[in-house]
């Protein structure tokens, strides 16, 4: 029977073609209009979470349990062999980095800034970071010399290049000053406008020499065979070492988890208010094909069929027009995401500048996620089941000669 | 009363009443009704415009429920159905022949008539007997297959009475099958409905205003004002 009612459903919707073509156009209009942005908005964010949690924060860090709070140099820890074993061991991680993380004075020649100044084991961090592709100018960091790398922003600030030297001024472990000359060996360039302002990576013995703390550390950075896993090996990582703080990308960079939850919920409010109006204009069409097949529908019950399965017919013509509307919407929409997810929109001039200020690389990044494609389909399903209570509940009133003394 | 099974009523109402209260003054568009119509019987209801044919024959046919009263087919008081079971009861009753626009539009000749037995859960081989013998019967074998916007008025009649056959009914109402048909159509509809009712022993009650229809009756029921004014046996079809 329910071939029988497919057929029909089918058939009906095809009955007054121009007015499903509209239906159909609005609902594949809508469709696209929320697949683009939501790629855009995934594609922006992934990237930005890219540049921040693979390119510099890594998913998880290990950090002193008081390290958070208070980024003194006095909140480190040395890495006992326990520790890594258990990092070691555990198959999600693919690798992970030691650093020391401060803050400090760079001075050249002509101006002073802050800076994040991090000491890292220069193959280990290219591991989780691939830090030497970042290099555009001079030589990588070596453990054997003390030349440091230099964002190409901060760089530009300190009217500085390769093989100029800084200063660098800061406060070392337990209250000792630190202050040290080094070369600059290369500048990088990192994606995220951020911190491409105010980065320094010297060598990790370097930067235990430069603060006075030997096999110490501040952080222990982690690369995850999948970012999505951070929450997940937090918990574990939390449970196995105790003794130390375990931190997922959102604890460390809440201001990047906040800013995307609120970007979703400025979609949510235009995604709705565009679904709202698409919802009318169905409403609307439902209400006249009730009218017009008022008859029909009174005849049909008087033959003997039952009001729910009348009920089911409208439904299932319903959801056979937003299948073909989000179907249509799909296939319009995922050559265009395919085509600038390979291609990404370089963005110029003045709005290349506020992308920056607000800390997006100037980039429209479209992410290519079956998620998207599925959730539109779904919200535009669930819009066009919950209009059909309407007409549903009408047909489960229906009385057959009422319906048919019009 | 005759109680010898081939007599039995197959339709029985008791004081059947029916008041509509349009507009604030209540109506008996049928007052006190009690009439037994028996298998095979072939029996016009006729009567003025407004005397009731309509909404007797809705309440026979299990579509409106009466003011007060009973309908009996077969001796199953009908009202005491629940919604579903009298919506079964009437797919696998009574077949249903309005007026007009009987087909569904979307679905063909071959496909409306198949549509209640589709519903009756018949196999596909039963339902191909039953189509094959009716549309033979009905004279439209080459329409099998035509929506019925492409059929005439008295094609799609035709094709509503192979639909009302289809679920092999206890009986046929036809509220004023022939009201909008030329003559022509309207005496094809008669043959048909009487070669059933005579091949078939089907039972036919239909409603008319069609003298030439009339005639063609063998019982008829006369209503005025919702009462049975006369109730007669026509000698002359009597022959068949
Ligand atoms: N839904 C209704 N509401 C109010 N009055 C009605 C309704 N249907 C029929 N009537 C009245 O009941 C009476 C019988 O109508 P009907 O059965 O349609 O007669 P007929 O079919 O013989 O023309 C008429 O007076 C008509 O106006
Ligand atoms: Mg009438």
């Amino acid at each position: 029977m329910i071939r029988l009612f497919l057929k029909l459903a089918w058939r009906n919707i095809w009955r007054n073609k121009r007015r499903t073509l509209i239906t159909c156009s609005s609902i594949m209009f809508a469709v696209v209009l929320a697949v683009l942005l939501y790629s855009v908005k995934d594609g922006m964010f992934e990237k930005m979470i890219e540049n921040s949690v693979s390119f510099f924060s890594g998913s998880v860090q290990i950090q002193d349990s008081l390290f958070f709070d208070d980024r003194s140099l006095d909140n480190s820890f040395i890495l006992d062999s326990t520790t890594k074993d258990i990092l070691v061991e555990n198959e999600e991680i693919v690798s992970f980095s030691t650093r020391i993380e401060s803050f400090g004075l760079i001075a050249s020649d002509y101006k002073t800034k802050g800076a994040m100044v991090i000491g890292v084991d220069p193959e280990q961090e290219n591991y989780i970071t691939s830090l030497k592709e970042r290099l555009i100018i001079g030589s990588y960091l070596n453990e054997k010399d003390n030349g440091v790398l230099l964002g190409s922003a901060l760089a530009e600030l300190l009217s500085v290049s390769a093989n100029d030297t800084i200063v660098i001024l800061g406060q070392g472990f337990q209250g000792a000053s630190a202050a040290g000359k080094y070369p600059i060996s290369g500048i990088i360039k990192l994606s995220s406008p951020e911190l491409n302002r105010q980065i320094i990576y010297m060598p990790l013995n370097l930067a235990q020499d430069l603060y006075g703390m030997y096999d110490r550390i501040t952080t222990v950075a982690l690369k995850l065979q999948h970012i999505n896993e951070s929450e997940n090996i937090d918990n574990i990582l939390t449970a196995q070492i105790p003794s130390l703080n375990v931190l997922n990308w959102k604890e460390i960079m809440p201001d990047l988890d906040q800013l995307i939850q609120n970007e979703d919920a400025e979609n949510v409010i235009f995604l709705g208010i565009l679904y709202l109006l698409i919802s009318f204009g169905i409403f609307g069409t439902i209400l006249m094909m009730l009218h017009e097949r008022k008859f029909e529908f009174g005849v049909l019950n008087a033959i003997g069929l039952r009001n729910s399965n009348l009920a089911a017919i409208v439904i299932l013509e319903n959801i056979l027009i937003s299948l073909i509307g989000s179907l249509l919407g799909i296939l319009l929409s995922f050559p265009v995401v395919l085509y600038f997810h390979i291609n990404p929109v370089r963005i110029t001039g003045d709005l290349a500048r506020v992308y920056e200020d607000l800390g997006f690389e100037p980039v429209y990044y479209f992410a290519l996620n079956a998620d998207i494609f599925i959730n539109q389909t779904l919200v535009v399903l669930l819009i066009s089941i919950i209009l059909s209570f309407y007409p549903a509940f009408n047909l489960f009133r229906l009385h057959p000669v009422k319906s048919m003394n019009t | 009363m005759n109680s010898k099974t081939i007599t039995r009523p197959v339709i029985r109402t008791k004081s059947l009443t029916k008041i509509y209260n349009g507009k604030g003054i209540p109506v008996k568009a049928i007052d006190n009704v009690d009439l037994e119509i028996k298998k095979g019987e072939f029996t016009a209801l006729v009567g003025p415009s407004g005397s009731g044919k309509t909404t007797l024959l809705n309440m026979i046919g299990g579509l409106d429920q009466p003011t007060s009263g009973q309908v009996f087919i077969d001796e199953q008081d009908i009202y005491k159905l629940n919604n579903n079971e009298i919506i079964d009861f009437r797919l696998n009753n009574i077949g249903f022949v309005f007026q007009h626009f009987n087909l569904l539009p979307v679905l063909t000749a071959k496909e409306n008539v198949e549509f209640v037995m589709l519903l009756q859960k018949k196999s596909k081989n039963e339902r191909n007997k039953i189509v094959e013998w009716l549309f033979e019967e009905v004279g439209l074998t080459e329409k099998l297959n035509v929506r019925p916007n492409k059929l005439s008025g008295g094609q799609q009649q035709r094709v509503a009475v192979a639909r009302a056959i289809a679920s092999r009914p206890q009986f046929v109402l036809a509220d004023e099958p022939t009201a909008n048909l030329d003559s022509q159509s309207a005496a094809d509809l008669l043959d048909l409905m009487t070669k059933l009712n005579k091949e078939e022993n089907m039972t036919f009650i239909f409603s008319t205003h069609d003298q030439r229809v009339i005639d063609r009756a063998r019982r008829i029921i006369t209503l005025v004002d919702g009462k049975i004014y006369s109730d007669i046996l026509q000698n002359t079809i009597k022959a068949y």
